[in-house]
């Protein structure tokens, strides 16, 4: 009887066992770490770039590439399905989400890598009137108030606006739905290095009128550029306006375009069978006409910008990640990608001559100003392009187009409260 | 052959009678336990299979019906907005805006439909987006028709047409992404779980084994109680043979990937219509621009590359270039989908493959009863 009852009890205690065993595989062994979602504006190469950034932080992750991402994230607030982390070309469009409380602070998870990011990249701004807070990290950075120009034909770029404006430029406004944005970068860089930062700074933040005689003739001199008629600009698509320059013959001598747009560059030459080589076919210079102030150089600039929109710890954990000297060298370590840091303790990448002037530039004492149309509100922003593109068809409207614009400016809400410049 | 086999399977010695009991009882054990395996994985796996061609045929095959007239909708809004304005008339009319309507309405229903999760519901909310964003562009072009700018007019218009046929990025080709991912989805279902050809081994092999055991029967029953057939398990193995015929007919992937292949045909078809359409569209639009380029005549890279793209001349007739489709072709094209990727059998052929396991486990009960009667009363 005893030996039956011992049998029964290590019957018992083996199923027990097993029993517990199956349930905490079910309860722990099988739930992996949950995967972050990540939602930005690259596809193509730009968005493998940006997944080997994320796959060395080791975490599990889910990125969505669209170049529509401002509307993917407007339906994903609209369905309540936001991803974990968002990277947003446009600041003054993540000011509206952070005015709505859908950022979450990020002083405690980028520590101390706020240092290594100067100003205006890492600014601490302030939701509504509460206290200030670190509410992104800069991924992907672009110097503008740059032109570009084609080295093989041994063309000498201007050096002052009389003769820059007697050249003819490349230039291409379509990016629908947001057509005009080229324009608008003209206008900005030229208001910024005619009248200077603290203007410039004011007619970002509203304070400044757009009739003002210093906008309005920001306006007029890039009209000087742009010949009697419309040309082809308005049906140009941005990205297609450089291939001018390398034409045979080219049929424009310069470009006036971020620094993003060697990557475009490189896929004409790709699609030719003939490759472009930074530094040898082609080469930028600081936009003409404009000499460098006593006080320094100064360059317009823009950031793409990672935040998080879900509070998990493997969120935050990537966010750190991507705050971090390696992770913000591996995407400018790959040779063409046209990407550059603003982390101060990432390296000068090696490579081209043309890629590490800009990132030494990037990396200097300068003062930078960040893009005024990505810091206005949608609304502003977007009357803004459709603005330069109506100015371009008929310049002779100026007066009205800048009347429309203050009337826009009047009723819009200003999210952005940071300095657009800094150093 | 089969009875020998059997009794080994049984542990039966050979030519030993006083077994005769225990054996009959195994064996009514063993057909009863296999019509129960046999029972529970069919009706599993005929769920499975028939939730999964409904989802094809409730779902996929719509979504794609409905993503591919989205698309020839817009296309055929665009037409209409280009001839109008090419026309001279300043308003693209209600014959636009009926075809923007018939696209929001199928993009819709594609919301309903969609199998393809969240990738899936994220293109479609970018595409609701472009959409919104194509309409505002027309209704800027039709502003500035209206008040004198046609260079304004024409450049919004051009906008609004690269926004929806752009290569890559553009509405159409975002449709097209969607589509793939409906039949991507549709495809993969199909080769997971129930519906693999492992699931379809596991469900039949039960059914087999079932048969195997009846004829087996048979042959125990005439060795040891002379009799030349057992009428009760004779319907229940004829039963059975045809359930299992019926059920690897049922099973065949091959009429679900026939109504898949429908599916892409159909898809391809739209597609290859719409590009026609598109073509001419093309046509037009640079019609319309060319009349704002400077007089030497260069509109700029991007003209250029769309008119070398355009290189597809329009087919004869462009005066029929704002007809749509043939409908019947339509039509008829979508009730071949329908039909192909029906779920096979019908809800029928889930109830009857276990209903009729049932009578077959019934029968072979019933089939031993009266031999084990027999055995019990000659000891």
């Amino acid at each position: 009887v005893t030996r039956a009852r011992r049998r029964r009890w290590r019957l018992r205690a083996a199923c027990g066992t097993i029993l517990l065993a199956v349930a905490g595989c079910l309860t722990g062994c099988g739930t992996d770490r949950p995967t972050v979602t990540i939602l930005g504006p690259w596809v193509d190469k730009e968005g493998e770039d940006f997944q080997s950034v994320l796959e060395k932080s080791g975490l599990p992750y889910r990125y969505q590439g669209s170049r529509a991402v401002g509307q993917v994230l407007q339906a994903d607030l609209q369905k309540g399905t936001l991803p974990d982390i968002v990277v947003l070309p446009s600041l003054g469009e993540l000011a509206s989400y952070i005015d709505a409380g859908a950022v979450y602070p990020l002083d405690d998870v980028i520590g101390g890598q706020q240092a290594a990011y100067g100003q205006p990249w890492l600014p601490k701004v302030a939701r509504r009137k509460q206290e200030q807070h670190y509410y992104w990290v800069p991924i992907k950075a672009n110097l503008k108030s740059i032109v570009w120009y084609n080295r093989r034909t041994g063309f000498r770029p201007p050096a002052t606006w009389r003769d820059a404006a007697g050249r003819p430029w490349c230039m291409g406004m379509g990016d629908p739905p947001n057509s005009g944005w080229p324009a608008t970068d003209w206008i900005e860089d030229i208001l910024l290095h005619q009248s200077g930062t603290q203007v410039y700074e004011d007619w970002v933040a509203g304070r400044l009128r757009w009739d003002s005689k210093e906008v309005e003739k920001a306006w007029k001199r890039w009209g000087e550029l742009n010949g009697p008629g419309p040309g082809p600009a308005l049906l140009t698509s941005f990205g297609d306006a450089g291939h001018g320059l390398f034409g045979s013959p080219p049929s424009c001598d310069l470009e006036h375009q971020a620094s993003f747009i060697m990557g475009f560059y490189q896929a004409y030459g790709l699609a030719t069978a003939r490759p472009l080589t930074p530094g040898t076919d082609y080469d930028f210079r600081p936009l003409p006409g404009f000499p460098a102030p006593a006080d320094g150089s100064v360059w317009e600039v823009s950031a793409d910008v990672a935040a998080l929109l879900g509070d998990s710890a493997p969120a935050r954990e990537l966010i750190r990640w991507l705050a971090t000297p390696q992770a913000q060298g591996i995407w400018p370590g790959i040779a063409g990608s046209g990407a550059f840091s603003v982390n101060s303790q990432v390296p000068v990448p090696d490579g081209d001559p043309v890629t590490q002037q800009i990132a030494t530039k990037l990396r200097s004492t300068a003062k930078f100003c960040l893009d005024g149309a990505d810091l206005m509100p949608a609304e502003m922003r977007d009357a803004f392009y459709r603005g330069a593109l109506e100015y371009l068809s008929k310049p002779d409207r100026l007066s009205d187009i800048l009347a429309r614009l203050d009337e826009v400016s009047g009723r819009s809400q200003r999210n952005w409260r940071a300095p657009a410049c800094g150093h | 052959m089969a009875g020998r086999i059997l009794d080994a399977v049984l542990g039966v010695p050979v030519g030993a009678r006083s077994t005769t009991g225990p054996v009959l009882r195994r064996l009514r054990t063993l057909l009863a336990g296999c019509a129960a395996v046999g029972l529970v994985l069919t009706a599993w796996g005929f769920a499975a299979m028939h939730a999964y061609a409904a989802s094809v045929h409730g779902k996929a095959a719509p979504a794609v019906l409905e993503l591919s007239g989205a698309a020839a909708a817009l296309v055929q809004a665009d037409l209409i907005a280009v001839n109008s304005f090419e026309a001279g008339l300043a308003d693209p009319g209600t014959a636009f805006q009926n075809q923007l309507t018939v696209a929001s309405q199928s993009l819709a229903q594609v919301a309903e439909s969609n199998v393809a999760g969240a990738d899936g519901s994220r293109i479609l909310l970018l595409v609701q987006g472009q959409l919104g964003s194509y309409a505002d562009l027309v209704a800027q072009a039709h502003a500035n028709y209206k008040g004198g700018d046609p260079v304004l007019g024409t450049t919004a218009m051009w906008d609004a047409s690269r926004l929806l046929n752009a290569s890559d990025t553009g509405t159409l080709a975002e449709l097209d992404k969607l589509t793939g991912l409906q039949q991507a989805a549709a495809d993969r279902r199909a080769g997971t779980g129930w519906m693999n050809s492992w699931s379809t081994t596991l469900w039949l092999l039960p059914l087999v084994g079932l048969a195997v055991l009846l004829v087996g029967t048979q042959v125990f029953l005439r060795r040891r109680f002379r009799r030349s057939v057992n009428p009760w398990l004779l319907p229940a193995t004829a039963v059975l043979l045809g359930l299992i015929a019926y059920g690897g007919v049922l099973a065949g992937q091959s009429r679900l990937g026939d109504g898949r292949e429908a599916i892409r045909q159909l898809a391809a078809q739209r597609q290859h219509d719409r590009a026609e359409t598109q073509a001419i569209e093309r046509q037009q639009l640079l019609r319309l621009v060319e009349a704002q380029c400077p007089p030497e005549g260069d509109c700029g890279p991007t003209v250029s590359a769309v008119a070398r793209g355009g290189g597809a001349s329009p087919t004869p007739g462009a005066g029929a270039a704002t007809d749509s489709p043939d409908l019947r072709e339509v039509t008829n094209a979508a009730r071949d989908v329908d039909q192909r990727t029906a779920p096979p059998g019908g809800r029928t052929g889930v109830v009857l493959i276990p209903a009729m396991l049932l009578v077959v486990g019934a029968l072979a009960w019933a089939g031993l009863y009266r031999p084990l009667d027999e055995y019990r009363f000659r000891r």
